[in-house]
């Protein structure tokens, strides 16, 4: 029998995997995706609690968090082709013009 | 005269309100969209604001003259125990005439700019500071309280300062505009104090209100060291500090001449037409102070007097065009000072409205013969050009009106108001008139013939300045330049003619008019034929002034050197403009420098806070060094540092339970 | 064993197989297309949760529209480079200290917040669907309206924002 602690475990991993991705990658266009898998994660942890304790305002949460998570794409990738058009770079070590 | 009693409204009124903030408004949006947005298009805003501000004022003068008087506070802005400031806005006869003239001539000069201003790097810059120069010079002209006078006072130097210093790359532009701010404070100085006395005796700053209570103070004194000393004597000699440093009175003349470094539409409305005028206004708006001391009238007179003398003798050894314009301007206050300081206030303000525009004309002549002398080593010089009547028609007869204006040959503006402050002078009931009406006479003629001088040696005899414009002849300015002129030379004629005195058949209306709301002192004329006589003598004055400069400068050119060979001492001292910026710079610049060096600089700075703000570096410096190899500039290492800065959040949440 | 069940597990295996191949694979393109699989499985993983509309918004959203977005982004750079070098940071191992530390850490208060919530592995699903989009909608339009509006500008920034960071500079225009 599935219960909520299913969904919450995998929720947990869902998002170790993308903070996994997002610490080690060194591209910046699977960091953005490795957020996207993080996000991913907090949905299913928000429409379980929702769906199991019988309250709407998970799904509303996640249908914002899905808003956000189109619009952090957005900015994000522009500022990756942004990067990518000046520097001709978008490897995260090799940017490295702020170092003290 | 019977006093008309007006109809005062208090309540707030959109047209007087927008006279003064329109220039304001359309001044902040060209300053910030200037540079990347307007260009070449930045005077569009500044000349239609101004425009509709002119209409504005003529339309709150008209009503003045129908009658009614605005006096209301738009909102209070200090409130310290009884103290309450409002920022409020006085409409009465001084204001609304000193309201049309500002926007007139300011308007005009904005239209004239565009002309001369043309391809200057900085021009959005100058439409800017220019129209915010408007902005101040109204709030100071309608403000109904010492304070907000005070604030458009400070404002007007502001803007007066960037103005000179516009072409800051030269280093002697950023030279005067600090001397001409530095010379200012000196006079703000004590215009603050006298602000502070003012309220300390009287409990208020409002004009109405201070008037209403002077005569608390009639026979107020106050003891310092040891003398006794009359308050309104004080509060008088305090307020007309700043009125000297403003309107260039001696001491503190010397910032005028070299505020010449600006650009010429900024000489002719701020430091000919406008903000040297804010001195003559204040102590007219005050008028009611300053007759209750007799001492402060003769301090303005004399002042006024000594400066006339001093700079009208300066002058025609000058050979900068605009520099002679600045010293004539300079004895032109000292007239306007001399009409105050003998108790004829409203002849005062009647020479200002008519100088402000018979002084602006010159200016902008001036600037139209700089603008086609542009070429020239140094263009301002007189001794270059000569013979420009043939280049240039329209700017030599508006300049000759305006220099028989100052001269004040009958029928235009200059002889009206300059033969009124005379007329006032021989028969003021103060002793000293006798003495102010002889200066201001001699004065008269010393006018015409520096003035003339400058207009021969420009507009008459040979062009000498082919070598130095590689044989490139003059020619006239543009038409945006030229329609101004030719619009303010009908200013410069018929100025005066609001005012006719009564000898001559006219009503002096304008003095009347003013007189409603300034002070003035009762001065019974005996006789017409005297009247005359006084006027003739006048008029003598000028056209001896005329002729001699005709004699020397056309006719007998080789008598051009004989003063300056015969009298070589005296000739040095009067080109040295007497010493004064030598004195000044011995008494106080050189003493300051050397106390800076030596005191402060060796002891202060270098034993205490040299190791305190050092030490306080260094050990900024260690630190920095210690962190910079946390910085490393790659995104995974902050990525890193999230997470560990989450387990340590996670540890500490783990353990506390 | 129901079928919601298995539908679970089957989703549930899959959402981590693909995100980890997501993490971990050498080509971009691969990467964002197992990002796709993950997103639409995670659709069906919402109707299980019982929001069918939900599902249709994560399918429109994000599969049609982020991913797509990720994968123009991808084609628009040249990122042949990629596979000749390493995929991960230098220091891997000192990174994986912190990452398991942070796992670790992750999963002991995890436990800690059960052992003190015991009743969230009661919890049990009631089949609410009926009323869902009528319910979601009332939420939507009156208790969160304010918030719903917020959205709708911070989405209109983000479409300025991102025309604004790709204009040509001053220097680019000129050079």
């Amino acid at each position: 029998m599935v219960s909520l602690l299913f969904y919450l475990y995998l929720s947990i991993i869902l998002f170790l995997i993308g903070l996994f991705g997002f610490v080690f990658r060194r591209n910046l266009i699977i960091l953005l995706a490795s957020v996207e898998i993080m996000m991913n994660a907090l949905i299913i942890f928000f429409a379980s609690i929702s769906h199991f304790r019988h309250d709407a305002t998970g799904y509303i949460i996640v249908f914002f968090i899905i808003a956000m998570a189109a619009a952090e794409a957005a900015v994000g990738l522009s500022l990756v082709v942004g990067l990518y058009k000046r520097l001709k770079n978008i490897y995260t070590e090799e940017l490295n013009l702020f170092r003290g | 005269m019977v006093e008309k009693s007006f109809l005062v409204i208090t309540e707030f009124d959109l047209s007087v309100f927008l006279v003064p903030i329109l220039p304001f408004v359309a001044s902040i949006i060209t300053l910030i969209f200037g540079k990347s947005y307007f260009k070449d298009k930045s005077h569009y805003l500044p000349v239609l604001s101004l425009f509709l501000s002119f209409l504005l004022s003529l339309k709150v003068l008209y009503e003045v003259l129908q009658g009614k008087v605005y006096n209301f506070d738009l909102y209070t802005w200090v409130i310290a125990g009884s103290f309450s400031v409002g920022l409020g806005f006085q409409v009465d006869p001084l204001s609304a005439m000193m309201c049309a003239m500002v926007t007139s001539l300011a308007f005009l000069i904005h239209v004239y700019s565009i002309g001369y201003m043309h391809g200057d790097p900085g021009y959005y810059r100058f439409f800017s500071y220019i129209s915010l120069f408007t902005f101040s010079m109204l709030m100071l002209v309608l403000s109904n309280n010492l304070v907000q006078l005070y604030l458009g006072w400070e404002l007007v130097g502001l803007c007066s300062y960037f103005l000179i210093g516009f072409w800051y790359e030269k280093k002697s532009a950023a030279n005067a505009a600090i001397k001409a701010f530095v010379v200012n404070r000196i006079g703000d100085f004590g215009f603050g104090l006298g602000i502070f006395m003012v309220f300390y005796f009287l409990g208020t700053v409002y004009y109405q209100e201070i008037f209403a209570r002077l005569p608390q103070i009639k026979e107020a004194y106050l003891p310092i060291l040891g003398y006794e000393i009359h308050v309104p004597f004080l509060m008088a000699f305090l307020l007309f500090c700043g009125a000297m440093g403003k309107s260039a009175q001696f001491p503190l003349h010397v910032w005028l001449p070299d505020a010449m470094e600006g650009p010429t539409p900024v000489s002719a409305l701020i430091h000919a037409a406008t903000m040297v005028t804010a001195g003559v206004f204040m102590v007219s708006r005050l008028s009611p102070l300053y007759v209750m001391s007799n001492e402060a009238m003769a301090l303005v007179a004399f002042v006024g007097a000594f400066t006339c003398f001093l700079a009208a003798t300066i002058a025609p050894t000058q050979f900068d065009i605009k520099r002679v314009i600045a010293y004539s301007t300079l004895s032109q206050l000292g007239y306007m000072f001399m009409a105050c300081g003998v108790g004829a206030f409203s002849a005062g303000m009647f020479h200002l409205f008519t100088h402000a525009y018979f002084k602006a004309l010159l200016f902008l002549g001036a600037g139209s013969v700089i603008h086609a002398m542009h070429h020239a080593p140094d263009p301002n010089d007189i001794r270059y050009m000569g013979g420009l009547k043939r280049y240039m028609p329209i700017t030599y007869v508006t300049m000759l009106i305006a220099s028989l204006s100052i001269s004040g040959i009958p029928g235009l503006a200059g002889f009206f108001s300059k033969d009124e402050i005379l007329a006032m002078a021989f028969f003021s009931p103060y002793p000293w008139g006798k003495i102010i009406w002889a200066i201001g006479l001699f004065v008269a003629s010393l006018t015409a013939f520096y003035t003339f001088r400058v207009f021969f040696k420009a507009f008459h005899g040979e062009f000498r300045g082919l070598v130095v414009l590689h044989g490139k002849e003059p020619h006239e300015s543009p038409k945006v330049m030229t329609i101004p002129l030719i619009l303010i030379a009908v200013g410069a004629i018929f100025s005066g003619w609001l005012g006719i005195p009564e000898a001559l058949g006219g009503g002096a209306n304008f003095q009347r008019f003013l007189e409603q709301v300034v002070y003035h002192t009762e001065i019974t004329i005996p006789n017409h034929s005297l009247e005359y006589t006084l006027m003739v003598l006048s008029v003598l004055a000028g056209l001896i002034g005329i002729s001699v400069a005709y004699i020397i400068y056309v006719k007998r050119p080789n008598l051009e050197r004989l003063f300056s060979a015969n009298f070589r001492s005296l000739y040095q001292f009067l080109y040295r403009k007497w010493y004064f910026d030598e004195i000044y710079h011995y008494m106080f610049v050189v003493p300051t420098f050397f106390l800076a060096r030596t005191v402060v600089n060796l002891i202060l700075d270098t034993f205490i806070i040299d190791h305190t703000v050092n030490g306080a570096a260094k050990t900024t410096l260690s630190f920095g060094t210690l962190l910079r190899k946390v910085h490393v500039g790659i995104v995974n290492y902050y990525l890193i540092s999230i997470v560990i800065g989450l387990i340590i959040y996670f540890a500490i949440l783990y353990y506390l339970y | 064993m129901t079928g919601n069940d298995l539908a679970f597990f089957y989703l549930a295996l899959m959402m981590i197989l693909s995100s980890l191949f997501t993490v971990v694979s050498r080509n971009p393109v691969h990467a964002i297309l197992s990002l796709l699989v993950l997103v639409l499985h995670q659709a069906f993983m919402l109707y299980l949760l019982g929001s069918e509309f939900l599902t249709a918004v994560q399918i429109i959203v994000y599969a049609g529209a982020v991913v797509v977005l990720f994968l123009f982004v991808v084609y628009l750079i040249n990122l042949s480079a990629e596979q000749r070098f390493r995929v991960f940071v230098k220091k891997t191992s000192l990174f994986m200290i912190f990452f398991l530390l942070f796992v670790f850490f992750f999963f002991k208060n995890f436990g800690l917040i059960l052992a003190l919530n015991p009743q969230l592995q009661s919890l049990l699903p009631i089949d609410s669907s009926a009323n869902h989009l009528k319910m979601l909608a009332r939420y939507l339009f009156m208790e969160y309206l304010f918030q719903f509006e917020l959205i709708g500008i911070i989405l209109l920034v983000v479409v300025l924002g991102s025309v604004f960071l790709l204009r040509k500079l001053k220097e680019e225009k000129s050079g």
